[in-house]
């Protein structure tokens, strides 16, 4: 994507103390990489007469990094799509086995039963719950084991894994109860979970972004999901309140959707099912 | 295959395929029967906007991820020297200035909580070790969850210091030559030319 070429008479004119230009041709399709290019030549200039004429160089880069060891982006990125995963898998599994029931009329039956909603809710929850452990078991495995992304924190990532998998099912739950056809359910659980995804810090910590989207993604659980995630697999902190503090936050989210998901339950009982 | 639309009874349309003709009156009932029953379902509605809506989302979100972290600068000399690497700084494209202090701690104090991304420190000797040609560093204390904002935030700070000697070889020569050149060329590639010793003859 480029060409840096060095001149023939390089040595002799830098000995003379004439100028010297480097062509350097850029192939500048887009500016992101462009940029890394204009921002690397000059760099290596740079370190160049640093090394070479150190006296003149006096100013100098002293890094100090956070974190003893540097993480890889797709090592980081994984651990955000694994949240992701959890979500799309949670909403697909709960939202279909829901509104299967509406499609099948077999609704009818559960409603009638002489229990309370959320019984009822808490049997699909945990249902859906078992089918989806598969598909996070599987993600499990190949990010720890294939990829290579050993979690710090193993007590944390199961702790976590098990809340988020309960979030997202009993969210799949209500979606499927009040949407009650099957055809919808996918493609609104895929919709939803792409821009939540982009939101919720997936690259790096939301708060450094633009500070609207920063503050409305505080009000949803992928958010959360990624900081404790993080904190389980890297020992990162990537929320100002803290991984202990965003376990809190979830564990809230849990209760809210499995009580949510019961009561849209509990006024269809109320209103019938009408085929 | 011949597909024709031709009006054979007065008042109707049909459709003419090869040899064989039928009536398009049953084609608009099921089209308006199919609109009809997706208009009266708004989770249809949302179901199939969603999808299509999230993936302009994205662009937004994208540029988002991928745009300027914000930095903090501690600058402890006041001289004239730091000022100006403090003013390359500020103009840089690879990060946003979030604040400039004098107080160490302060700035600390924000990349604990995750309000910078990183700390650049010029500190309080800057002009003195510069003009007496001593090592002169800066210190950029960098938050380095993941190695692609964390390089570049590794990549700006040398190019700032890049830049500052360019200005200083500019000044202090009076040469006038300009140090970069850029010369578009035809397509999408352009042409860039670096003075090699405008360091060297500072």
């Amino acid at each position: 994507m480029a060409i840096v070429t060095v001149p023939p008479n390089f040595d002799a004119a830098l000995k003379r103390g004439d100028q010297i230009q480097l062509p350097v041709v850029v192939n500048n399709l887009n500016v992101d990489f462009t940029n890394d290019i204009r921002r690397a030549v000059p760099l290596a200039i740079t370190s160049f007469y640093a090394n070479t004429f150190p006296n003149q160089v006096v100013v100098t880069a002293h890094e100090v990094d956070a974190y003893s060891q540097d993480t890889g982006y797709v090592q980081y990125l994984i651990v955000s799509l694994m949240v992701v995963s959890i979500m799309l898998g949670g909403l697909l599994q709960g939202g279909s086995n829901a509104a299967r029931e509406y499609e099948k009329g077999t609704i009818k039956e559960l409603l009638l039963a002489p229990t309370s909603p959320w019984a009822i809710q808490a049997g699909k929850i945990l249902g859906a719950l078992a089918l989806n452990s598969f598909s996070v078991v599987l993600v499990i495995i190949v990010i720890v084991f294939l990829i290579g992304v050993w979690p710090v924190h193993w007590d944390e990532l199961f702790s976590y894994v098990l809340l988020l998998m309960i979030t997202f099912v009993a969210a799949g739950v209500l979606v499927g109860t009040l949407i009650r056809r099957r055809q919808p359910v996918i493609p609104f659980s895929v919709g939803l979970c792409i821009p939540v995804f982009f939101i919720s810090g997936a690259f790096g910590p939301a708060i450094w972004g633009d500070p609207i989207t920063s503050a409305v993604t505080q009000l949803q659980p992928v958010y959360y999901g990624i900081a404790v995630f993080q904190h389980a697999f890297h020992d990162f902190t990537t929320t100002p309140t803290g991984p202990e503090f965003d376990g809190f936050i979830l564990v809230a989210f849990t209760a809210v959707m499995v009580a949510v998901s019961a009561i849209a339950l509990g006024t269809t009982r109320r209103r019938g099912v009408v085929h | 295959m011949l597909l024709l639309l031709a009006p054979l009874e007065e008042g109707e349309l049909y459709i003419k395929i090869m040899s064989g003709t039928f009536s398009v009156i049953p084609i608009f009932a099921i089209v308006r029967k199919d609109i009809g029953i997706w208009l009266r379902q708004p989770w249809y509605i949302a179901s199939t906007v969603l999808p299509a809506v999230s993936l302009l989302v994205i662009l937004f979100f994208f540029q988002q991820a991928v745009g300027r972290n914000p930095v903090a600068i501690v600058v402890e000399d006041n001289g004239p020297h730091a000022q100006e690497l403090v003013k390359i700084l500020t103009n840089s494209d690879a990060f946003r200035i979030a604040m400039i202090t004098a107080a160490q701690q302060n700035a600390e104090e924000a990349l604990k909580q995750l309000r910078v991304a990183a700390v650049i420190t010029i500190p309080s000797n800057f002009d003195a070790a510069f003009d007496s040609h001593r090592p002169d560093p800066v210190t950029i204390h960098i938050n380095n969850l993941n190695l692609d904002f964390t390089n570049d935030l590794r990549r700006s700070l040398p190019a700032a210091i890049t830049e500052f000697y360019a200005d200083k070889n500019n000044h202090n020569l009076g040469s006038g030559n300009t140090s970069i050149v850029v010369v578009p060329r035809s397509g999408s590639t352009s042409r860039r030319q670096i003075c090699v010793n405008r360091i060297l003859n500072s």
